[in-house]
């Protein structure tokens, strides 16, 4: 097995951290889909769970890959932590839409709706990744991608 | 030759060098950019002035070499060898020179006047690569500028060079040596085809020859009345051709390679950033997964987020139909603004929002190099179901409209994985559509909305390539041809260009719902308003005595409710249980208007109320509305009505039957339709409210209404396309048929199992 430097085993940590988290949230959130049972903050979705497990298993592939000294690992550590930051985001701009149809254009169908309707794994789970943009800022400076014009 | 002042110019190059961007930079038009092969697959033509000279720029398909194989590359070898424009700027990606100068070769071959801009000096550069143009332009002998066409660096000394090199007195044409045993049949060739006087005067005689052995149609088309032909024929049946066309590309490789490492210093080469984004998003596992989330990401947003800017323009549009309709004399030009055009344009505005959104993310699906890796990753299932990769590229096209995804079908080689690509093309989504489920989705499915519309997505991508394995394995048998593609970097899209891509494409649906859409709107309201006799009136029946009379009793119903004083207030709205009063029937599901209501009511917030009431006697103004009775007896209800026996077996109404009739001009006019027919005569200020009152309009029934509206006919625009592509009335009758009993069949089994099973 090769040597594995400190970065990537903190990476290595991540990826299973997060992987574990994004699946163990998913199942959850498949648990709550069956309408069986009331999760708090886990709204029921079956798409969600597959962008939750899909995550997760970005993010456990990487560790594997870091495990077994494959360096390249990190790739998925980084996509995972920039998939989940688009979730993240869509669904920020998706609770913002739903304040200002709540309070604003105060619609009728958002009548009962408080903030906490739209909080879900997606959102707070990428709160996990934020923290590895940051730890690892320099890596994410997309160095080597052009931008592209009219 | 003197000095012109009028030169032609053709662009040329490999796919995704550049040329379209350098094409815009030079002309300051917008012709479509994006970051993967195969986005041009038409010339374009524009103008410019340089230093008084007129040129003619003339922006191509990429190729990769000029044997064509594909209708692509076919218009750019044409015009390159058949139109002879005076200088050819040869686009080159400096960041892949190796395999770009292979075009280099053949245009030194045919003896054109070339210029090279090498571009994308950017990208190379940041890799570390060195490029010493000067070396590049002495072997080559021809002209190289340093280019970066996306921000339209280098463009003016690029023309300085083309419009030299286009007044040069005399112009030599380049030779790569093949070799001893080519060469003397090269010879031999072109004395053969020197007596031919009239083929000399068009080509250069060495690379008539060489196309030859090469076995290029277009020549031998050339040479099919030729006096030389048989002799011709005669000698290429004595030379092993197949072995002589790999050895003249190697040397021309050869060539490239000899040149090649004195010019081109490579820096460091690791796994670049995109190599690491590409390992996880084409992972054999994860591809397909990664890329259904991020398609349902983009639903969330362009479903959900767009929600209360629809609302907005829904509000504002329902007051200025209700203003018209009360204020405007007279009642039926009230109408026809209010009902008509602010019911049937405007219900269409409303969905400017998520258009909006849903382009944007097809921009930056386009512009981020992401669209070639989809197909990338599709290709094994696709090659499975009987097409290629490449044909994944159409398919996504075709959610902004397939119009232009069917033109894409032109990168295709083999003419039947083609044109089963073209027939399959509108069974995918296109932006048009979209509006339809909104307003279904919305109105039936509430916060299940972006789980149906997604399905409905998903859904039509399965019927495309479910055909696609139907046609394979019934009319048109054979296997996908093999699928190469380049995967260019990723690149980060700029907000500027990806907002201009998407004002491009939205602006095109608003400029359809000022033209197009606004006819249609007029068109059903003047269907929906006449009959026979006339303008059908606003009949406001007064209540006959006998029908309905004074008394009271108790009832439920749902609508509105006015307070008109203290405890006191009218009621609007449908009845929900039919009620025995003492003196008369309230009817389950009819529409009354204007009943008055005798002590306080409780008013639910779901609209819907329990209480006792009293009926109006005629003197104060009571009415008794039928249910839409105005719109019942009009010409629009006619035509609805014809369709009522092939539609009903769906669940459809005959509402829906003229809305889906006008859909084939544009599948906005269901939209627009539904808007007029629902609005006409009824009091809701949200059209989505009185479908809702409907009770023959159940969520099964938009289900139906959605999945025949996605499947059904491809819109008249469409039409001729398909016809132009396929150059068969056949198959474009095919197209349409298929569409329409498939469309049928599917609406029919769904809405029968579902009537079955409660729904
Ligand atoms: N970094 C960089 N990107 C460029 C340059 N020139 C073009 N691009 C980008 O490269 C991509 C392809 O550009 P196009 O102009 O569409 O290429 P094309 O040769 O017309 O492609 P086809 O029509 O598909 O053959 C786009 O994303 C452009 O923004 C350049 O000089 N530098
Ligand atoms: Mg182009």
């Amino acid at each position: 097995m090769a040597e594995i430097d400190v970065e990537n085993e903190e990476k290595m940590t991540f990826g299973l951290a997060a992987g574990a988290l994004y699946v163990f949230f998913g199942i959850l959130q498949a648990l709550a889909s069956t309408g069986l049972v009331d999760i708090p903050l886990v709204p029921g979705n079956a798409i969600g769970v597959l962008v939750l497990v899909v995550i997760g298993a970005v993010f456990l592939f990487g560790y594997r890959e870091l495990k077994e000294g494959i360096p390249e690992g990190i790739a998925y550590i980084h996509v995972g932590i920039g998939l989940s930051l688009v979730f993240g985001i869509i669904y920020l701009l998706v609770m913002g839409a739903d304040a200002i149809s709540a309070y604003l254009i105060r619609s009728e169908d958002f009548e009962d709706w408080s903030i906490i309707d739209d909080v879900r794994p997606e959102l707070y789970l990428a709160l996990l990744s934020l923290i590895g943009l940051v730890k690892w800022r320099d890596e994410f400076s997309l160095k080597g991608i052009t931008i592209s014009g009219v | 030759m003197g000095a012109k002042n009028h030169i032609t110019v053709a662009l040329a190059g490999n796919p995704n060098a550049g040329k379209t961007s350098l094409f815009n930079a030079i002309t300051g038009s917008r012709q479509h950019v994006g970051n993967w092969p195969g986005v041009t697959v038409e010339k374009k033509v524009g103008k410019y002035t340089h230093k008084g000279i007129e040129i003619e720029v003339v922006d191509l398909p990429g190729t990769y070499s000029l044997t064509a194989y594909s209708i692509d590359e076919i218009v750019a070898r044409d015009y390159i060898v058949e139109e002879r424009p005076d200088v050819v700027v040869h686009i080159v990606d400096a960041s892949n020179l190796e395999r770009n100068l292979y075009l280099t070769t053949q245009l030194m071959e045919l003896g054109t006047r070339v210029v090279i801009a090498l571009n994308m000096v950017d990208i190379a550069e940041k890799r570390g690569d060195v490029i010493d143009i000067e070396k590049m332009a002495g072997f080559l002998e021809i002209p190289v500028v340093r280019t970066i066409a996306n921000i339209g660096y280098g463009v003016t000394t690029l023309m300085d060079e083309v419009v030299k090199e286009a007044q040069k007195p005399e112009h030599h044409e380049h030779e790569i040596g093949y070799g001893k045993e080519i060469e003397k049949a090269l010879v031999k060739l072109e004395s053969i085809i020197k007596r031919d006087t009239h083929l000399v005067g068009i080509y250069p005689l060495r690379w008539i020859a060489v196309k030859l052995i090469e076995d290029d149609e277009n020549i031998k088309e050339r040479i099919e009345f030729s006096p030389v032909r048989e002799e011709i024929e005669e000698f290429l049946a004595e030379i092993d051709t197949i072995d002589f066309e790999a050895r003249m590309a190697d040397k021309r490789y050869e060539a490239i390679n000899a040149v090649l490492p004195q010019v081109l210093k490579k820096g460091e080469v690791g796994m670049t950033t995109s190599d690491m984004i590409d390992r996880v998003l084409t992972n054999k596992y994860l591809g397909i997964p990664i890329f259904l989330i991020l398609m349902w990401g983009a639903f969330e947003l362009t479903f959900t987020f767009a929600t209360p800017f629809m609302d907005i323009i829904d509000l504002v549009f329902g007051h200025l139909s209700g203003w018209a309709n009360e204020n405007i004399e007279p009642a039926w030009l009230g109408s026809l603004i209010g009902d008509g055009i602010f019911g049937g344009v405007g219900f269409v505005l409303i969905f400017l929002p998520n258009i909006f959104i849903l382009f944007l993310m097809l921009s930056f699906l386009e512009d981020s190099g992401y669209m070639a890796r989809a197909a990338f990753i599709m290709d094994k299932l696709m090659y499975n179901l009987g097409l290629h990769g490449k044909s994944f590229i159409p398919l996504l096209m075709g959610f902004g409209c397939n119009i232009p995804a069917i033109m894409a079908t032109r990168t295709i080689e083999d003419e039947k994985d083609r044109l089963i690509t073209i027939l399959v093309n509108p069974f995918i989504s296109c932006g048009a559509r979209l509006p339809v489920y909104l307003l279904l989705a919305g109105a039936f499915f509430g916060g299940q909305a972006a789980t149906v519309i997604f399905f409905i997505y998903i859904f039509g991508i399965v019927v495309a390539v479910g055909s696609a394995k139907l046609f394979r394995s019934t009319i048109l048998p054979g296997k996908p041809a093999p699928f190469i593609m380049e995967l260019p970097p990723y690149r980060l899209p700029t907000l500027r260009t990806t907002v201009i891509h998407m004002w491009e494409r939205g602006s095109m649906y608003l400029r359809k719902a000022g033209t197009i859409i606004f006819v249609f709107a007029i068109v059903i309201w003047s269907l929906s308003a006449f009959n026979g006799d006339g303008y059908i009136e606003e009949t406001e029946k007064d209540i006959d005595e006998g029908e309905l009379l004074v008394g009271d009793g108790a009832f439920e119903g749902k609508g509105r409710f006015t307070v008109l004083e203290d405890g006191e207030g009218t009621f609007t709205g449908t009845v929900l249980e039919t009620v025995e009063l003492k003196s008369g029937t309230y009817e389950k599901d009819r529409y009354y208007e204007g009943i008055e209501l005798m002590e306080e009511e409780e008013l639910h917030g779901d609209g819907t109320f329990e209480g006792e009431c009293e009926f109006l006697s005629d003197e104060d103004g009571g009415r008794y509305i039928g249910e839409d009775f105005t719109v019942e007896e009009s010409f629009a209800a006619d035509i609805g009505h014809g369709f009522g026996p092939i539609t009903s077996p769906l669940g459809f109404t005959w509402k829906m039957n003229t809305a889906l009739v006008f859909g084939f001009v544009a599948k906005e006019v269901v939209v627009g339709s539904l808007g007029v027919l629902y609005g006409v005569g009824e009091d809701e200020d949200r059209v989505s409210d009185s479908m809702e009152d409907d009770k023959d309009f159940s969520p099964l029934v938009a289900f139906c209404l959605m999945l025949f509206t996605l499947l059904y006919l491809p819109c008249l625009a469409t039409v001729p396309v398909i016809y132009k592509e396929t150059g068969s009335v056949k198959w474009t009758g095919f197209s349409v048929g298929y569409g329409l009993v498939l469309a049928w069949l599917l609406a029919f089994v769904v809405y029968q199992v579902g009537s079955l099973m409660g729904y």
